[in-house]
């Protein structure tokens, strides 16, 4: 079961820049409660750790 | 840089460079060879007879002069469609997108051309970069599967022998998931090593672009001559290219693999794992030192790798989702509209999550000593076209998230990957072994693959073939 409700998705949709009436409000909450449950899965796993910084340099030295 | 010995590039540029062969009369029969197979196959969206055949002759006339052309004289390549060439339109496989011609070429495509490329057309890409599909590009092995992607036009034009190589680019692994499904080799450098201005972005920070080519040999080669710092894009690297030439009369004493244990299974398909072991075990035969890895920090690599991919994707095309949305595929559009409304939190925690990875990676790296890492490219064999999903003997896994799990830590780390054909499946279908490299180690894994590639001496000519 969502998290969240169409309308509301509707409402995030349209601060977003679309049009709500373009989406299926009920399908974009299962897949918006999916992608936010997998974040919750990195915040887990980043509470283990020595809380890095967003940074990104390929190389090691 | 040296010339390569080694490889269809040094055997067939020889040939031209020889006299044998004029680069006009290859070029004419790779034309053919696309002409002749693109019905069936679909692999290129532009052939461009006029640009090919100019570029040969400029070759030819080169070499009649004594002028040495650049180390790809007269080798026929594709370029995937995102990439912009000046007079041809970049459709992105999205019906979004103009036909306008782009005004100039992009820069890996002016390096192509400096060094003595034909470039033969532009390949089949997945909608907008993001995909494992291709529609409607066909296996050469067989052409009711998939070639992979996103491209997938590259790898079905290198596995065919229409060209020799492709560009690709590669976001989650859609240089090697391709070279894994078609039997070719395929190199993504080091983030940051090739310069991507002039090609359509799917993700900023993951975004690699690279090559497919019939060997290692081949595609260190072309590596090495479209990587290097570029002004038009502040993420190039300053460090010198990579060697072109690699060294396989050392052998491999001295050399240490990792292997991650978590893709050894049991999520695999069996064809794919005795392949894979039978590899390993060769390696070990050639003087390699087998070493069994683990890092639990791959746990979240396909939470990190979507969420960066939905909100950077969502943010290059957000004047598409806004106006257009109906031209999107249905699964991209879901994708990019979860990134547009992902809180900005979100997207700085995976950014987090992509460090720590990031981290494990090298610390895996350094605390075994490794020269490089191991995986199957892949856990399956190409998809039939259509077909959903995997079912391994334990679980079932969606395509998509089958074919980026094992090749989406190389871009999460930036660290080289490449994919090299060891086996076939009983169908007959090839199978990828991928080798994971240190920073800037392009040469030494292609190193690697290459000694591996002349030992396992696979056929790779798939049943359509030019």
């Amino acid at each position: 079961m969502s998290g969240f409700r169409p309308e509301e998705v509707g409402t995030m949709l349209a601060a977003a820049g679309m049009d709500p009436r373009e989406w299926d409000l009920a399908e974009m909450a299962e897949a918006l409660d999916s992608q936010w449950s997998q974040i919750e899965s990195v915040r887990a796993f980043l509470a283990q750790t020595d809380e890095p910084s967003p940074t990104f340099d390929p190389r090691w030295e | 840089m040296g010339m390569n010995p080694q490889g269809a590039i040094a055997d067939l540029g020889g040939r031209i460079r020889s006299g044998e062969i004029s680069a006009r009369q290859v070029a004419d029969r790779s034309l053919a060879a696309a002409e002749e197979l693109n019905p069936l196959l679909q692999a290129f969206v532009i052939i461009d007879h006029r640009g090919a055949r100019e570029a040969a002759d400029r070759v030819d006339r080169q070499l009649a002069r004594g002028i040495d052309p650049g180390p790809l004289a007269g080798i026929p390549v594709g370029v995937k469609d995102i990439i912009d060439m000046a007079g041809h339109p970049t459709r992105c496989g999205s019906p979004a997108y103009p036909d306008t011609p782009a005004e100039r070429d992009a820069p890996v495509v002016e390096r192509l051309r400096a060094s003595g490329a034909v470039i033969v057309g532009k390949t089949v890409t997945h909608e907008l970069a993001c995909g494992v599909l291709s529609p409607p590009a066909s296996n050469p092995w067989d052409p009711e599967r998939i070639p992979g992607g996103s491209s997938g036009g590259s790898g079905a034009a290198v596995a065919a022998g229409i060209t020799v190589a492709a560009l690709g680019s590669d976001t989650g692994g859609s240089i090697r998931i391709p070279a894994g499904l078609c039997g070719t080799a395929g190199l993504k450098g080091t983030y940051g090593r090739v310069p991507r201005s002039g090609v359509a972005a799917l993700s900023w920070s993951l975004d690699h672009i690279g090559p497919l080519a019939a060997t290692p040999a081949d595609c260190i080669l072309v590596q090495s001559v479209i990587s290097g710092f570029h002004s038009s894009d502040p993420t190039t690297l300053t460090e010198f290219p990579p060697d072109g030439f690699v060294e396989t009369e050392a052998g491999l004493e001295g050399v240490r693999l990792g292997v991650i244990e978590r893709y050894r299974g049991p999520l695999i398909e069996a064809a794919v794992s005795e392949a894979f072991e039978r590899a390993v075990k060769m390696l070990a035969e050639l003087g390699a030192e087998i070493v069994p890895v683990e890092i639990d920090e791959l746990d979240m690599v396909m939470e990190v790798e979507f969420a960066l991919v939905g909100v950077e994707g969502a943010a290059y095309h957000r004047d598409l989702m806004t106006k257009a949305p109906h031209l999107v595929d249905p699964a991209i559009r879901g994708l990019f509209a979860g990134g547009l409304t992902m809180p900005a939190e979100h997207y700085l925690t995976a950014l987090r999550g992509r460090e720590v990875i990031r981290r494990a990676m090298r610390a895996c790296f350094e605390r075994s000593g490794l020269t490089a890492v191991l995986t199957p490219t892949l856990p399956g064999v190409a998809a039939r076209k259509g077909q959903e999903s995997f079912d391994y003997p334990t679980a079932d896994e969606a395509v998509i998230l089958a074919y980026v799990r094992t090749t989406a830590p190389a871009n999460l780390t930036g660290l080289p990957a490449l994919s090299v054909p060891c086996g076939f499946d009983p169908s007959g279908l090839p199978i990828g072994l991928q080798i994971m490299g240190r920073p800037l180690a392009e040469t030494e894994i292609a190193r690697i693959g290459q000694i591996y590639h002349q030992a396992a001496g696979l056929d790779l000519t798939p049943p359509i073939s030019a």
